[in-house]
């Protein structure tokens, strides 16, 4: 395309428009290149661009057509061919180009475009890094760029003063050290456990030590299932089906799919602390016409339904059983001390007159004679003064023979001992009963087992026994509480739960378990005199189950030595990884017969028989034990929620090391 | 040999999304085991999506090297697309969500899903707008627009200066002044043309057909070389529109993946130090 000196197209009409589309190659201008970063600024005017082009840092170097050169005398123009070759008016006479033009901005290309665009986005990145950083992951946390979100609502409260540190430790770092951090190993269970305890070791698959699982040796951190920062609202503690099947050797598709059978006797595999035979009563003393008013006419009647979790407790001796067993307990009392028979009276009678004064018949037969003085007669001597010496007993009670340390039925073994004791009671008083008590076994204070006995009641016996005579009573005494008859002093049990019936018990079985070979003998008489269950003080254990502690399993009993009376029900909680809530589950039964539906009474079991044994581990309900098939007619698939974590737990005893909420002072 | 030819062809082209299909199940796969053995695979998962976008980000510099033989130009591209995809898996399969919950982390997602967003707004672009530009049966060079402009420009200019002296009418003349004039100023009807339309060339018929009852038998053939300067203008527009268009959507894609690795190596210290 030419043009004219006034930059007209010279032949407008015969141009021929597809030549802009032709000549791809070679290029016009060396800096069409992409890699240069400027372009000529005319460009932007849409106009054709100069032929030099802008220098590198780009600056216009498109003011002249060209850079004349001065060659023999003259200068001559060095316009490029490509731009239309040396011009018809040619340099200045000082040499500067005659076609001289403004100087344009000369414009990026493309690629410097982008290439300044992401160093710029490059920068507002790092910006926003260092503002990020700047706002403190305590101070504005959702805007730091260390909080990888909000902590769970249990956990967000408990960072306190350390912040961050509280879990990750490095937050605190310095910078080196910080960066070090970043190359090694800092997992937060060491945090986690200054808060957290469980029943066994954190980094253990359910805090059990496995040593024959597969896999046993595999390290579990508490983030490999807690992840934190998921928002306040985030459920932290899952555990899906799917990675329970992946350690346990018994897989199966769902709890309704395949989960394993119960035992037999689930749930009722231990045994209950009460020896309540529901067959028995329901059969036999619920219905006896007498009794039919105070039977209960539903489960809810004994048991405390409404606080129904794990256990539904029974409703307390008060609610439940005070109506047909009130007065039972009044009616088993604890002989203290019984005056036994002696052959030989080794009492010294003065110094017990002395101390207890004359009896009713030494103050007769004393007034008899002085009054013959008086009258100036001569009394009447002694027919024989070494009088026979009887008791009302064959032999020693069992505590005595115990706190004596002599055989109970052997008259030449305790005829001292005891009548020593009987002299020390007269002359001492009560501290001669309680010292040899507390000497037996510290493990019951002698205050709790001797509360409410009068040392009056014991002086006053033992020196009517002193004497050979029989105490008696004040009138009106023997309501209940101790009380001291003929040749016995007794306790009387107040009724159920009197404590001082309860420390006699622990007394006996502490001693027992003490007790030395010489001894042993009379102190498991004496305990298991306490504890028989028709003869023992309170009747305490017809209901109390006794438990032998030495028991490791059904078949494998104790020794008799170390038992344990069942005092209370079952804790609520029993540890382990089995989770049960009976709630839920009478709320949709119903409170009164919904819990038939999965406790049905085993009429054939011999239930009695656990009882007799002391062994804890042998035991046979008088309930047959639940079906899986019972629980997955309704905790199925589609129905009401069947997951491991509805009755399982994870952790075996999951407890705080310390106290977790703020307390007012 | 032709059929062999677009069989192995074919079969090549299937081979890679299954191929990639393949990596993203198994790596979910191994992600998933880990998983239910209680195995925390969050740095797993992040290493290697921090590996992949690197890589991804190495095609940049490839095309700056190129002069040093790396390997055919058209292989990195199709890796990059490749594993511009498999990082969309590897991003789902590290967070386990699509988005995340902290402000940082959810920057961090935003610039993931514009770079993602946008490569696959670039690979569309680059599929269709080659075809597109090949259509209009002309090539030009993009730096060579604006020089084609002027120079349409200016023979616009000069033939309906010459017609307005030879035949003694201005009406072509003036009709160019209040129309045709702004049309060759500079590339128009960008967003027709970007978005496949014809805006431009019916607006070039439609003022030629207006002009046209107005003007002498002595003008018309200055018309007819006027429409002609139209047409070549409605192609250089196309192009320029078109290469536009191939060009700045790097703009936004290749300065959001720098973004994007730099907040990524942070978070990857981050969680280090306070998460491993």
């Amino acid at each position: 395309m030419s043009t004219d000196d006034e930059g007209r197209v010279k032949d407008p009409m015969g141009y021929d428009p597809r030549q802009l589309f032709s000549t791809l190659t070679p290029l016009d201008h060396d800096y069409e290149r992409p890699s240069r970063p400027y372009r000529c600024g005319r460009e932007r005017m849409w106009s054709k661009s100069c032929t030099i082009g802008p220098s590198g840092s780009g600056r216009c170097r498109g003011v002249y057509e060209c850079a004349p050169h001065f060659k023999d005398g003259r200068h001559e123009c060095r316009r490029a061919p490509r731009a239309g070759g040396p011009c018809a008016n040619g340099p200045l006479p000082d040499g500067s180009c005659s076609l001289k033009r403004s100087p344009c901005v000369p414009v990026l290309n493309s690629r410097a475009i982008r290439d300044r665009i992401g160093a710029l986005v490059a920068m507002a990145a790092v910006a926003l890094i260092a503002t990020f950083l700047a706002f403190g992951a305590e101070s504005v946390a959702w805007m730091s760029s260390l909080n990888p979100g909000d902590l769970s609502g249990a956990h967000g409260r408990f960072t306190g003063e350390d912040g961050c540190s509280t879990c990750h430790p490095p937050h605190k770092f310095g910078s080196a050290e910080w960066l070090a951090a970043a190359f090694s190993a800092n997992p937060p269970t060491k945090q986690c456990v200054t808060c957290h305890t469980f029943g066994g070791p954190a980094e253990a698959a359910h805090n059990t030590e496995f040593p024959d699982a597969e896999g046993a040796g595999a390290s579990l951190t508490c983030v490999s299932c807690h992840t934190e920062h998921k928002g306040t609202a985030a459920d932290i503690a899952g555990i899906s089906d799917a990675q329970c099947n992946k350690c346990h050797k018994t897989r199966f598709v769902s709890f309704s799919d395949g989960h394993p059978a119960f035992d037999k006797t689930y749930p009722h595999q231990r045994k209950t602390t009460l020896n309540y035979d529901h067959v028995s009563h329901r059969r036999k003393h619920f219905s006896d016409p007498k009794m039919v008013e105070y039977a209960p006419k539903s489960c809810s009647g004994c048991h405390l339904v409404d606080e129904a979790r794990r256990r539904v407790a029974p409703a307390g001796f008060d609610v439940a059983c005070a109506d047909c067993h009130g007065d039972q307990m009044a009616q088993r009392e604890m002989v203290l001390m019984r005056l036994p028979e002696f052959e030989e009276n080794l009492i010294d009678a003065a110094e017990i007159m002395d101390s207890c004064g004359p009896t009713l018949e030494q103050f007769e037969l004393l007034q008899e004679r002085l009054e013959s003085y008086e009258a100036g007669d001569e009394p009447e001597e002694d027919e024989d003064d070494e009088e026979d010496f009887s008791g009302v007993g064959d032999d020693v009670d069992p505590l005595m023979a115990f706190l004596l340390q002599v055989d109970q039925d052997d008259i030449e073994s305790y005829s001292e001992p005891a009548q020593t004791l009987i002299e020390e009671l007269a002359i001492d008083g009560m501290a001669a009963l309680s010292d040899r008590i507390g000497e037996a076994t510290d493990a019951v204070p002698v205050a709790a087992l001797l509360a409410g006995l009068n040392p009056e009641l014991v002086k006053r016996a033992a020196c009517a026994w002193a004497a050979n005579v029989e105490y008696e009573a004040p009138e009106g005494a023997g309501f209940g509480g101790w009380l001291g008859d003929f040749a016995e002093i007794r306790y009387r049990p107040a009724g159920h739960g009197d404590p001082v019936v309860l420390a006699w018990i622990e007394y006996a079985i502490a001693a027992a378990a003490v007790a030395d070979d010489d001894m042993i003998d009379q102190a498991i008489e004496f305990r298991d005199g306490l504890l028989d269950r028709k003869r023992g003080v309170g009747a305490c254990t017809k209901c109390h189950a006794i438990t032998d502690r030495g028991a490791t399993d059904a078949e494998t009993s104790g020794d008799g030595i170390d038992l344990a009376v069942q005092w209370t029900y079952h804790a609520q909680r029993e540890g382990g990884h089995l989770k049960f809530n009976h709630a839920p589950h009478i709320n949709l039964l119903g409170r009164d017969f919904g819990c038939k539906r999965c406790h049905a009474i085993d009429k054939d079991a011999d239930f009695a028989a656990a009882f007799a044994s002391h062994n804890p581990h042998n035991y046979l309900s008088n309930f047959l034990g639940i079906d899986v098939k019972t629980c997955t007619e309704c905790h199925a698939a589609g129905l009401v929620r069947q997951d491991c974590l509805l009755c399982h737990e994870y952790h075996l005893e999951p407890r705080f090391k310390k106290q977790m909420t703020a307390q007012d002072e | 040999m032709a059929g062999v030819s677009a069989t192995t062809l074919s079969l090549g082209r299937l081979l890679v999304p299954i191929v990639a299909a393949a990596v993203v199940v198994v790596f979910a796969g191994y992600t998933y085991q880990a998983d239910l053995r209680l195995v925390d695979t969050s740095f797993v998962t992040g290493y290697v999506l921090l590996v992949m976008m690197i890589g991804l980000f190495l095609l940049r510099w490839r095309k700056r090297l190129s002069m040093v033989p790396l390997g055919r130009a058209a292989i990195w591209l199709a890796v990059h697309l490749i594993g511009g995809v498999l990082a969309v898996a590897a991003f789902w399969i590290h967070t386990g969500s699509l988005w995340p919950i902290s402000v940082f982390e959810q920057l961090i997602a935003l610039l993931f899903y514009f770079v993602s967003l946008s490569g696959i707004f670039g690979y569309v672009i680059q599929r269709v707008y080659p075809r597109r530009l090949t259509q209009t049966g002309r090539e030009i060079i993009y730096e060579r627009i604006p020089a084609a402009v002027g120079e349409l420009r200016a023979v616009a200019e000069s033939l309906v200066l010459e017609c307005a002296e030879k035949t003694d009418s201005d009406t072509l003349c003036r009709y160019y002044l209040e129309t045709f004039d702004w049309y060759f100023r500079a590339p128009r009807f960008f967003f027709s043309h970007a978005t496949g339309g014809a805006r431009g060339e019916f607006w070039a018929r439609h003022h030629c057909g207006t002009v046209r009852r107005y003007l002498s038998t002595g003008e018309l053939p200055y018309l007819e070389k006027l429409t002609e300067l139209l047409d070549a203008k409605n192609v250089v527009d196309v192009h320029y529109a078109g290469q536009r268009m191939m060009k700045v959507w790097l703009w936004f894609h290749v300065p959001t993946a720098i973004g994007l690795l730099i907040l990524s190596l942070w978070h990857f210290l981050v969680m280090n130090v306070y998460g491993s």
